[in-house]
Parts: C-alpha cells; structure tokens; sequence
C-alpha cells in the first residue's frame, strides 16, 4: 500500500504544510485589533465580576479634615464619587492594599503616592474610613487620591480607568477564591470639578 | 488452553477493573475535600445563653432590626438596606496573641455579612479581648431589606470566631430567626463595656 511506503518525514512536511496553509488561512503573523475597552458613561452601572460601580463625578478638594483625610503640604485631594455594589455573597474590603477587589485608577495622572491604590475609600453617609461592602447593599462611597496641587485643575479632563479580576476557581496552594491578575475593564471620562476647601460640597 | 477459559479470563479481567474503578470513584468522591479538613468547629448555642469554644465565650442576649442605628459614641449610619443589631458579651478564654473579635459575620442562606466597622467605637466589632474579662456591646450588620424578609433569614446563623480566619478552630454558631423580628425606625445601642455583663 501507498501508506506503508509513505517517508515519515514526507508524513512530517505533509502535516506542517497543512497546518501552515491553515493559519495562513485565517490570518497567518497579522496584527489582531484589540478589542475595545468600553467607555462607560457616568452614572451607567458598570458591573464587573464581583462589583457594580457607578462612578457619578469626579472632583479635587483641599480636604476631608473631620475624617483625619488631609493630604501632605502642597498637595490636594482627587475623588471620584461612586455607588458600589457588592454581587458576590461574602463582605467584600474596597481597595485601599493590593490584592483587594480592585475598582478604579485614574489615567495620566501623577499621583503624590507610589501605589496607585486609592488613599482612602470614605463612605458618604458617614465618613468612616474603613469600607467593606456587604453583599446586596449599595454605598456611596468616595475614591481619594493625593495629587500635587499643580498636577489637576477644575475643568481638566480625567480619564478613569476600572479594574476586575476574573474567577478563576478554587485555590489549590492557598485556601479561598483564585482571581485572575487586574485589568482594565472599562473607562470613564469626566470634567473634574474643584470644590476648593470643601466646605460648601 | 481451550477457547473457553480464555473467555472465562477476559470476562474475570473486566469484572475486576470495573470492582477497581468503582472502589477508586467511591474513595475520589468520599475524600473529604480542603475545605472540609480546614472547617471551623462549629459550637452550637442558643440566643441569651454562654456559648463556650476552645478561646470564645460568648452569650448573645438580643437581634434587633432597624433602618437606622444611633451609636453611643454618636454615629447614625445610614444603609440602603437594614441594620440587624446584635447584642452580645464576648470574651476570651486563652491567652492568645493579642485576640480580637476578629470574625462576627451573620449568614442568610448562602450569603455572608460581616460586622460593620463603620460605628467604629459603638460597637465590639474587631475589638480587643481579654481572658475572663467580657466586653458586652451592639455588633451592626448591614443586610438587604429582602434578604430580611426572604425565607432565608428564618435560619439565619450568627457566626462568632476571635481569629478573622475561623479555620480549625472553635465558631459559636447561634440560630437567629431574622424573619420574626419587626424592622424598628431607629435603634439605639448602649456603650460597649469591659467587664460588666
């Protein structure tokens, strides 16, 4: 038969070959676009894996003295206002330390801190600085960033970007939960508003 | 060798891979799994009587409901949902390093709350424990109003552990009937207190 007499390595080519035609076929070494981050609209729910944010304004403001949020001499106080709203079934912290449920981080921005972690998370309804969300319950809450005085101006535009992670299954080295890495989900423009001291916003 | 033992080996070989395969996928699917070797000891107990654990004492004297909550140290928080506040006296039994209420969470179902860190020093959340020296004060959960009122909350558990990770360790888990409980305007609680029950 012609199989029997059939080199291996005519076999080998043979089966490249088919698999060479095949990607070149369906595109070969060419670029693949990317697919779009979505521009999410302020105020638009933008639900990711275990978080809904609604990100509603953002806003530079010289401090939050009663809640002991001041930033360093020079610098001032970026804040995005956002309803958040835990999915999941277990208390989930915002994110103030890495590895935490990641939210939101602001774009081209030179923040006066080398993480690009929120400084604070400040709940509206009573300024308490810790904010873990209970599942089903919307906060309001505030991202804080400190940022040089003349880093942003009232009327500058800012670009916001929001992060997820994936579930990625059961931890198999350590217990709980295993999320992929952060990426960048979604993103929102806003035209920050300055609320000078504070008092009156 | 005649064509029959030969018949008789095979059917023998295969009745004894399927014996196999069955005894491996009754010990593949009765192995306890991670998450049952690491489960909390849970300690059983009922509402107004000391629930003892291996490093917990605890007795919780009363669940209210309410769509505020005024603090003793002055916060009133706000919530989209409910507040569930419990009352309850927790204290430690051994010396460990530096115990804290680390873990109050109420389950509803599938679904977790932990203890609000919001009033701050109104409530025992998170505090410091003592061997022998009890603090009785109000925990703040912040619940959904219709994981309150769903079926659910009829079996609600309150879970109390002083390590924030209550793996193998003693949980004082005491029954709540969420459901009963009458949802107030606003609540009042008293001041956490060392050492007076």
């Amino acid at each position: 038969m012609l199989y029997d007499r059939l080199p291996t390595k005519w076999l080998i080519t043979g089966i490249s070959a088919v698999l060479l035609g095949l990607s070149a076929v369906l595109g070969g070494l060419d670029d693949v676009a990317p697919t779009p981050i979505p521009q999410v609209e302020a105020g638009q729910p933008f639900a990711g894996e275990r978080l809904t944010v609604t990100a509603e304004r953002a806003a530079l403001i010289d401090g939050f003295p009663e809640q002991g949020v001041m930033p360093a001499d020079g610098n001032r106080l970026l804040v995005v206002v956002a309803t958040v709203e835990n999915t999941s079934n277990d208390p989930l912290r915002l994110a103030t330390l890495t590895g935490d449920a990641d939210t939101m981080l602001p774009v081209d921005v030179d923040l006066a801190a080398e993480s690009s972690a929120p400084t604070a998370v400040l709940v509206f309804d009573d300024g308490s600085t810790v904010s873990t969300v209970q599942p089903g319950v919307p906060v309001e809450v505030a991202f804080v960033w400190e940022v040089a005085a003349d880093e942003l101006s009232g009327g500058d535009e800012l670009r916001v970007d929001l992060l997820d992670r994936t579930y990625q299954g059961e931890a198999t080295v350590y217990f709980g939960d295993r999320f992929s890495d952060d990426f960048v989900a979604g993103y929102l423009d806003f035209t920050i508003d300055d609320l000078g001291a504070g008092s009156d916003g | 060798m005649t064509r029959t033992t030969m018949n008789w080996r095979h059917v023998a070989n295969g009745a004894g891979l399927v014996v196999i395969l069955v005894i491996a996928g009754f010990v593949a699917h009765s192995t306890p799994s991670i998450a049952d070797k690491q489960a909390p000891i849970a300690v059983r107990g009922e509402l107004g009587e000391p629930v003892a654990g291996r490093n917990i004492l605890a007795t919780v004297d009363a669940v209210r409901v309410a769509r505020s909550v005024e603090a003793s140290n002055g916060w009133a928080g706000g919530t989209a949902g409910v507040w569930v506040v419990v009352d309850a006296s927790v204290e430690a039994r051994v010396d460990g390093l530096d115990p804290t209420l680390g873990y109050a969470r109420l389950r509803v179902g599938e679904t977790t709350f932990s203890a609000s860190t919001r009033p701050g020093d109104g409530s025992i959340a998170e505090r410091g424990m003592t061997v022998g020296i009890a603090w009785t004060g109000p925990l703040m959960f912040e619940l959904p109003l219709d994981v309150v009122s769903s079926p659910a909350a009829a079996n609600a558990e309150l879970q109390l552990a002083l390590d924030p990770d209550p793996r193998v360790d003693s949980l004082l888990v005491i029954p709540v009937d969420l459901r009963a409980l009458d949802v107030d305007e606003v609540v009042e609680t008293d001041r956490p207190v060392w050492g007076a029950r």
